[in-house]
């Protein structure tokens, strides 16, 4: 139980780093962005071949090396995801949302094909560089990787949520997402505001990306689509649109999750989430948080 | 320039037949294997064909309703898994498997659809993502029902005249009937009041409701439609493959469907065949060579197209008939009195006469009573009541910010009031969603023109009579006797409609770009085509001239004989003088005058809310 309980913990911080970049772009611009999906493949990636060169730069020091590589992949992806902002959103900004969510959909189909073409179509062992001891817990057991992760994830959600609290630019976003109309003739700029937004939303799946392959060991070039169909899942369960409701939403995936494998094999989790989607969308659309329009970010 | 043969045979009215084009592209097709004789290049063309019908099914979804579906390729899967399970399990013959395919993928959308399509229309996109994921899983882990990776074999193969269907070659007749089989009918549901219904949804949710279209009812239906292609050519797939496995049904199958139907132009039937042959043709000439470059070439060729070429390669038509309902013009004392007839005995008069009886009650046509809404802080109706009576014309007047379109959306249901009573007809319709206020006979226009641009003008109106069509969507796909005399006679008076209000020579026109006072007619035009008890117009004349504004006077009072009730809001205090039978003023939400129209003008209250205290 309390095994389970740690699992789904673990797992569930990487729905909130997804879940919470779905949200932002959504909040903002109303928008599902699918190429998320492929930033969090991206960043695990970007591990693959950051972390043992990092590494190898810091003999003897895993830990700092590990952190590095988080930072930089994290980087990375955020500056791919303003460049998909660029190509897939700029273009076609005035245009209906089905050409929006398509051409999102064609970057993500791209990213993914790219890594297939370039990397290798196999999935890919990925190895830690640090001693992964198990540690007992309530007569239970996780990895420190494991910790490292969900560290991880709740760290960077303090980060965002300050930053957007108290930055000009949080306030800028937060402006934009209650009323874009009125952003603008308080000198907003918004399309600044959306490019570095998508940033941010791409550096959260990268690092989301980085920490679960580092954790788990492995990574394949269509390992976002399940995980992000989860992260879509959570920010709905939370509410969609709200910071608070993608933190709640991810954790409590995850624990479901890890709860469904006293009843079902572990490849049917995915079956799990999205029945919880059917569910919420039939029943309760606001989500747990019940975000409405004008509650935003 | 071209050369003259050519120009000389384009301007033949063979030239300008579409029938002419297609027909001959059949023959072509008919004879193909007698020339290729190829195993290799048949299975090409099959695959050609097939995925041709997969690219119409989803352009219905997604081209003709505006509908994401990125989990399509699942119902492809639900109709190869239903052949597969019962041919090699049960022995059963392709020919039992394609109906029973079509159920389940009839249920399944309804599963998926009901829960979803009542919220906003990219929550659709995830649910199809999810759903086609499910099924993969299905596909690949329940070993014991699916074969799992492996796969399922040993099918019957079909028989058909005798004849064992267990080559490529041998499947290409059929498989092009069926390919012929769904463009006519997805060509007819476009044509059809169903078409235009999807359209409308996709263009402007809003404007489909005030002309009676059940919103959900409708995407249902598209989403349904589309499916039961994929069920069927999935069925007809696995038994010219001989074997069914999951490799088939992966997310990236629906991207591709996906991408065939936009690059080849989102609503365009002939689009959906270009697109699903082009995809076909490249992945196959990238086979061997580089067949995972396949993927970053459609997804650059998508983007490519969305950006550059929104349309798609052929861009749908706005233009579209049943063959033989053409209609004819006819001189404007005939259509006036038809229009009175087919007014009188419309179905929304019909539907609300009889509710009318049933209540028992005479009384106004309209009888709103206390009516309040207040948005934040903003008291924008404040106890207003009113009555009009048949064949009243009433104008709304008063200064900006008085509460007047907010009058209109509550009577006409786009908001709900938070208090007060609105009757129609002596019935309560407070509670009734926009779309059933309209199928009793209630039309408005919009301040700024809902016109739809993926139809022409003629086909704006016929959109706007909705309501009179009794066929189901089945008889309009097989194009009944009825339903084309429903067609035939909804475009005649589409015509008549037009020629009343002068707009005839436009009607083959793109509505969005009409002349602003043009615009405004054709959204009365189509009030008319509803066949309405009351219409409820949101300043017609703004920014009208005085000549256009004059002209429009004359129009309500001509539709005003016509046996219809007139309510208006508008600034402009000459057409109020010259139309109205009655006034009512508001002033920040509430009544302050009401009576003939010289003597609301003068009245104090009216004055001093205008020229300001």
């Amino acid at each position: 139980m309390v095994q389970e309980l740690i699992n789904g913990i673990v797992v569930g911080a990487s729905y909130v780093l997804l879940a919470l970049g779905f949200s932002l772009v959504y909040g903002l611009i109303r928008l599902i962005n699918f190429a998320q999906v492929s930033l969090y493949t991206l960043g695990a990636y970007f591990a693959l071949a950051a972390t043992p060169l990092l590494a190898s730069w810091f003999p003897g020091n895993g830990w700092l090396a590990l952190c590095l590589s988080i930072l930089i992949c994290g980087l990375l992806t955020g500056i791919v995801g303003v460049g998909v902002a660029a190509v897939a959103w700029w273009p076609i900004r005035r245009a209906p949302t089905i050409s929006m969510l398509v051409s999102s959909l064609a970057v993500l189909i791209l990213i993914e094909a790219l890594i297939e073409v370039i990397v290798s179509p196999l999935p890919m062992v990925v190895t830690a560089p640090v001693d992964n001891n198990i540690h007992e817990f309530l007569g239970s057991h996780f990895s420190s990787l494991q910790a490292v992760m969900l560290v991880g994830g709740v760290v960077l959600t303090m980060v965002l949520y300050q930053f957007i609290r108290l930055t000009r630019f949080g306030r800028a976003i937060r402006a934009v997402a209650s009323n874009t109309d009125s952003a603008i003739v308080l000198g907003v700029n918004v399309q600044a505001t959306v490019f570095v937004v998508f940033g941010i939303a791409a550096a959260l799946a990268g690092v989301s990306g980085v920490l679960v392959s580092t954790t788990y060991g492995v990574a394949s070039f269509t390992m976002g689509e399940i995980v992000g169909l989860k992260g879509f899942t959570a920010a709905v369960l939370g509410g969609m649109g709200s910071l608070w409701g993608a933190v709640i939403g991810g954790f409590t995936l995850g624990i479901l999750e890890a709860m469904s494998t006293y009843l079902l094999p572990s490849q049917w989790t995915a079956v799990v989430a999205f029945a919880v989607l059917i569910l919420v969308l039939a029943f309760r659309p606001t989500g747990i948080l019940r975000t409405r329009v004008s509650e935003r970010a | 320039m071209r050369p003259r043969l050519v120009q000389r045979f384009s301007a033949t009215r063979f030239a300008r037949n579409p029938l002419w084009y297609g027909g001959a592209a059949l023959v072509v097709a008919l004879l193909l294997p007698l020339v290729l004789r190829n195993g290799y290049l048949m299975d090409i063309a099959d695959d050609m064909i097939i995925w041709a019908v997969l690219t119409i099914g989803l352009n219905l979804v997604v081209g003709f309703s505006g509908l994401l579906d990125l989990g399509y390729i699942a119902f492809f899967a639900i109709g190869g898994y239903t052949f597969g399970i019962l041919g090699s399990r049960f022995g059963l013959s392709m020919w039992v498997a394609l109906p029973v395919s079509a159920l389940l993928v009839v249920i399944c959308s309804v599963v998926i659809g009901i829960p979803t399509l009542r919220l906003k229309s990219d929550y659709l996109a995830i649910m199809t993502l999810g759903f086609g994921e499910i099924i993969f899983l299905t596909a690949n882990n329940l070993n014991a029902v699916t074969g799992g990776p492996n796969g399922l074999y040993d099918m019957p193969a079909p028989r058909l005249f005798g004849l064992v269907l267990n080559e490529p070659g041998h499947f290409y007749w059929f498989l092009l009937a069926v390919l012929v089989a769904a463009v006519i009918v997805v060509s007819r549901l476009r044509a059809s009041h169903v078409g235009r219904a999807w359209l409308a949804i996709r263009q402007d949710e809003l404007a489909a409701k005030a002309n009676g279209v059940e919103v959900v009812r409708y995407k249902l239906l598209a989403y349904m439609g589309g499916a039961v292609w994929a069920g069927i050519i999935g069925v007809i797939f696995v038994a010219k493959q001989t074997i069914v496995s999951p490799t088939s049904f992966q997310f990236s199958q629906s991207f591709y469907v996906l991408a065939s139907v936009i690059i080849g132009g989102m609503g365009s039937v002939p689009g959906a065949i270009v697109g699903g042959f082009l995809f076909v043709l490249i992945s196959e000439s990238l086979q061997g060579v580089a067949q995972t470059y396949s993927s970053v070439v459609f997804s650059l060729a998508l983007l490519a197209v969305i950006v550059l070429r929104p349309k798609g390669i052929w861009p749908a038509s706005f233009h579209s008939r049943l063959r033989g309902a053409e209609a004819r013009p006819r001189p404007a004392s005939e259509a006036l009195d038809r229009l009175r007839g087919s007014i009188a005995g419309s179905s929304a008069r019909e539907i609300a006469d009889g509710q009318a009886r049933e209540a028992g009650r005479g009384g106004p046509l309209l009888r709103v009573r206390d009516l309040s809404m207040r948005f934040g802080g903003v008291q924008a109706l404040d106890r207003v009541s009113l009555s009009v009576e048949d064949s009243e014309i009433v104008s709304v007047i008063g200064p900006n910010g008085a509460g007047k379109t907010t009058l209109l959306n509550a009577i006409s249901g786009f908001i709900r009031p938070q208090q007060g009573a609105i009757e129609f007809r002596g019935r309560s319709i407070s509670r009734f969603p926009a779309e059933a206020r309209a199928r009793l006979g209630l039309a408005r226009t919009f301040q700024t023109p809902r016109l739809l641009s993926t139809l022409n003008v003629l086909e704006n109106v016929m959109q706007g009579a909705h309501i009179g069509f009794r066929a189901r969507m089945l008889s309009a796909a097989f194009g009944t006797p009825s339903q084309r005399r429903q067609e035939r006679s909804s475009r005649q008076e589409a015509t008549d409609i037009l020629g009343v209000l002068g707009l005839l020579p436009a009607a083959g026109a793109n509505p969005t770009e009409l002349a602003y006072g043009d615009q405004r007619r054709c959204e009365i035009a189509r009030c008319l085509a509803l066949g309405p008890a009351l219409i409820l117009l949101d300043e017609p004349a703004a920014g009208m001239n005085a000549k256009e504004t004059d002209d429009l006077g004359e129009l309500l009072l001509r539709i005003r004989d016509l046996g219809v009730t007139l309510l208006l809001i508008d600034h402009d205090m000459s057409l109020v003088r010259k139309v109205s039978d009655r006034v009512i003023a508001l002033d920040r939400g509430a009544q302050v005058a009401e009576g003939s129209a010289l003597a609301v003008l003068r009245h104090p209250a009216v004055v001093q809310s205008y020229l300001g205290a």
